[in-house]
């Protein structure tokens, strides 16, 4: 409440009637402006939640508003794109499987490893501490087309280094052809992408602990390893879960990068599918709705379920100082 | 289910050796100080484990366990050696040396993962772009980013034209754009008459009634004529004409000419001395100059129709017309009187977040459907039918370009405004209270603490929201993939990339990344002294 007037004020003034019911409507006048605005911003959703139950011949024959006064549902679509393999393609659960094993050790991974670097970066010293953590919090506006192309080749041909002054090429890194075009390398990847940001809010969140609970524990005799998985990881749970729910989100939704480095019709992930069935156009036409809603099921109960940790992350990330 | 398991078993591995390698490193960091070589010895053997790893992958060490293992034997003993040869110079100070390992055991994993996933391949990135042939291995070259900035396919650099900058100045968006810097230029003096006081004030006030008078008809045609130019179809009867007519006539562009010259020398005037200021803080003038300003950039991206110039239109106006939304929509909550209405409707124009851009972009196609014949099913064409209007295909006609790229950038805009809400909502809650209430004593209005009090305050967020949206917005790729794939003019950088990498041509798609990055990169710079400022 930062630039109303006082309700209180406009109630107890002693106004004439009609003026107060001026002031009334006035006053509720912004709630019935906001009621609007999410009415306008969740129909297109509502609309696609609808069309998902309606029988193929009505989604072409009428707009979807009308089954609101002439209901006729049906689960043949949910029924049909999940369990269904027909024309080549694969049943939407199998996708949805593909997914949740891009996500969740995409999510896992660099939690752990963000978490560990943050520590440091927050209550050591070190040369060139600084001039690191700047660098790695300047990566988070890197865009990730700038490393789309080396990093295919890394996983096909490996690194090697030839040696300055010498014609002696040293195979530093071996091709990983074993993980190429797998999920694996998909969130090898996500990981690599996801470290800037999950490090820069890990260390605002710990840098924010209080130091005299660390210095105790220090004089107490307690080694860094120790304060990090007793102290620190419990306390920075918080942080932990924001990013968390951020990175689930993020390589959930993902579609370029697994557009990239999977293989045509391995592991495929939901947005990948639903994009190949978009593309199929006319016969299926009622399925992509249901494919839709399935790819948005998780996403929207991890959001509703976890909304608070989510906008935790959202306003540690951008809002600062 | 298999593939699952077998996945989530091999993470599981992954993580637990990975854990074992850290806590290992950390109990063998506390053996410094009483068994110094040994720990030595053991740092030894990791290297020569590498070492190991390598020479034998080049094949100058038996291949397989065997190299690797030779390697690490190898590093055993050269750092046995070492520590015992160390021990006694170093006597006691061998714990600090320990401890000066131990944050690299700590950040040394996340270095890896950003040197090898990210910096290296950024390098290589910037590489690759400036050599030639097809997948960049051949010599030095700028071949790439001449296909990207001169080259002529069919006539004309699809990548990046200026060949009708001229359309720019005759274009309705240009005119209605001077026209809302002239109105500004006059609001602005007036406003800062006003606080001059005396029997200027009056002048001024008359002024801006006049001006405001004279040009809200003029303005009214302009937008008239914008949305009729929107919505109507090639070579349909346009019902709002005669306004059109009036806003596109050489008359009106050279009285928003004047107008908008006016301005300039005014204000270049006021900064010189105090005797004719303006004050562009006033609410309405600097409205104005948004407005001037996103119109005189929609006129130039709309009319040049290039990837690289689509890519800035993109940025314009979704992180632009996002804040402007944004910011509306967390002045609005902030009113609600009730908090449970305001957590609610915040969640719901936020939801779209948590949906992939993909997802959005069936919801949108849905919207935006045109059947053949019959009842319209897309909610926009059955709208249009209902008020009879013709019906369109948004984002697939021809006809429609160069709107075709507005209508994709509602889906961004649809996504992004709940994240520019959420941070300024939080932005101005946190606004405190005493500097309200001292405005208040001092008399100010609701519109003039909002403007010079609630605004100044969250200046800072409202560029951090900005910034933001431009590092997403500039690499927009999935929805204009699975909306038009490109077509019909509305192809971006991110998509140009994408093709030329599933095409093969690796240098060019590099080129096309490292423009990308360039035009982040001030926004990058920006974030990295706001860093080490916070640092110091």
């Amino acid at each position: 409440m930062a630039v109303t007037s006082k309700p209180e004020s406009i109630l107890g003034s002693p106004l004439e009637p009609t003026g107060l019911r001026m002031k009334r409507f006035l006053g509720a006048l912004p709630t019935w402006v906001l009621w609007l605005v999410v009415v306008v911003w969740t129909i297109p959703t509502l609309g696609l939640f609808v069309s998902s139950f309606r029988p193929v011949d009505e989604i072409q024959k009428s707009g979807w508003w009308t089954a609101l006064w002439r209901p006729d549902f049906t689960l043949d679509n949910y029924n049909d794109i999940l369990f269904k393999t027909t024309g080549g393609r694969d049943a939407l659960w199998e996708s949805f499987l593909n997914s949740l094993a891009i996500a969740v050790p995409a999510t896992v991974i660099p939690v752990l490893v963000a978490a560990f670097a943050a520590y440091a970066f927050a209550w050591m010293d070190f040369r060139f501490k600084n001039w690191i953590f700047v660098g790695i919090v300047s990566l988070m506006a890197l865009p990730n087309q700038m490393a789309f192309v080396p990093l295919l080749r890394l996983f096909r041909d490996g690194a090697s280094w030839t040696l300055p002054l010498t014609d002696i090429t040293l195979k530093i890194i071996p091709s990983l052809s074993a993980v190429q075009g797998t999920s694996v390398s998909v969130w090898l990847v996500h990981t690599a992408f996801g470290l800037p940001l999950a490090i820069f809010l890990l260390h605002n969140f710990m840098s924010t602990l209080p130091k005299d609970i660390i210095e105790a524990a220090r004089i107490d005799g307690a080694s860094h390893f120790v304060i990090f998985y007793r102290l620190i990881l419990p306390l920075s749970r918080p942080a932990l879960a924001a990013f968390a729910v951020f990175q689930f989100l993020w390589t959930w939704n993902d579609y370029l990068v697994a557009l990239i480095f999977l293989q045509p019709g391995q592991d495929t992930p939901l947005t990948i599918a639903l994009v190949n069935l978009v593309g199929e156009r006319g016969s299926n036409f009622q399925l992509r709705f249901s494919a839709a809603f399935v790819s948005m099921s998780l996403p929207l109960l991890v959001f509703f379920s976890l909304q608070k940790h989510f906008v935790r992350g959202l306003l540690a990330g951008s809002v600062k100082g | 289910m298999e593939q699952i398991l077998s996945v989530l078993i091999s993470v599981g591995i992954g993580a637990v050796l990975a854990l074992v390698l850290f806590v290992g490193f950390n109990v063998l960091l506390e053996q410094a100080a009483t068994r110094w070589p040994w720990f030595v010895a053991a740092v030894g053997a990791m290297v020569g484990l590498v070492f190991g790893a390598i020479m034998q992958h080049n094949g100058w060490f038996p291949a397989g366990l065997v190299g690797i293992l030779l390697g690490g034997v190898l590093g055993l003993g050269v750092g046995f050696l070492l520590g015992v040869v160390s021990a006694k110079s170093l006597g006691r100070d061998a714990t600090q040396i320990a401890e000066k390992f131990r944050p690299w055991v700590f950040i040394g994993p996340a270095l890896l993962f950003v040197t090898v996933g990210l910096v290296g391949p950024a390098i290589s990135t910037m590489i690759i772009s400036f050599r030639g042939g097809k997948s960049g291995d051949e010599g030095v070259t700028l071949d790439n980013y001449r296909t990207i900035f001169t080259d002529k396919i069919a006539g004309t650099n699809q990548f990046f034209n200026v060949d009708n900058i001229g359309d720019v100045f005759t274009s309705r968006l240009f005119i209605a754009g001077l026209l809302f810097c002239g109105v500004a230029g006059i609001l602005a003096r007036a406003s800062a008459m006003r606080f001059v006081g005396g029997s200027t004030a009056r002048t001024g006030s008359l002024l801006s009634r006049l001006g405001i008078g004279a040009l809200v008809a003029v303005v009214v045609a302009m937008i008239a004529g914008l949305i009729e130019g929107i919505v109507r179809e090639p070579n349909e009867s346009a019902i709002f004409d005669v306004l059109t007519v009036i806003v596109s006539s050489p008359v009106t562009l050279f009285i928003a000419a004047i107008l908008a010259a006016l301005t300039l020398v005014a204000s270049f005037i006021g900064r010189r001395s105090d005797a004719f200021e303006l004050d562009w803080g006033s609410p309405t003038a600097s409205l104005l100059v948004v407005g001037a300003v996103i119109l005189l950039l929609f006129s130039f991206l709309s009319t040049m129709q290039a990837v690289v110039w689509n890519n800035l239109w993109w940025v314009a106006s979704v992180a632009g017309l996002s804040t402007v939304f944004g910011l509306l929509l967390a002045i609005l909550a902030d009113r609600t009187r009730n908090n449970r209405v305001e957590v609610t409707a915040k969640a719901m124009i936020f939801m779209p977040m948590a949906i992939s851009m993909v997802g959005a972009a069936v919801i949108w196609d849905f919207m935006y459907e045109k059947q053949p014949s019959g009842d319209q099913t897309g909610l926009f064409n059955a709208l249009l039918q209902a008020m009879g209007f013709e019906t369109r295909g948004f984002f697939i006609n021809a006809s429609m370009i160069p709107w075709n790229n507005i209508w994709i950038m509602v889906i961004m805009i649809w996504i992004q405004t709940g994240f520019a809400m959420v941070i300024l909502s939080a932005a101005i809650k946190g606004v405190p209270d005493e500097l309200l209430e001292a405005a208040r004593v001092d008399g100010a209005t609701e519109t003039q603490m909002f403007w010079r009090v609630v605004i100044p305050q969250i200046k800072s967020t409202i560029v951090v929201v900005v910034t933001t949206l431009v590092i997403i917005v500039m690499k927009v790729f999935d929805l204009v993939k699975a909306t038009t794939g490109g077509a019909n003019r509305t192809n971006v950088l991110a998509n140009e990339m994408f093709d030329n990498l599933s095409g093969g041509r690796f240098a060019l798609s590099s080129a096309f990344a490292v423009v990308i990055f360039a035009l982040v990169l001030p926004i990058m710079v920006i974030n990295v002294n706001r860093t080490r400022k916070e640092l110091a």
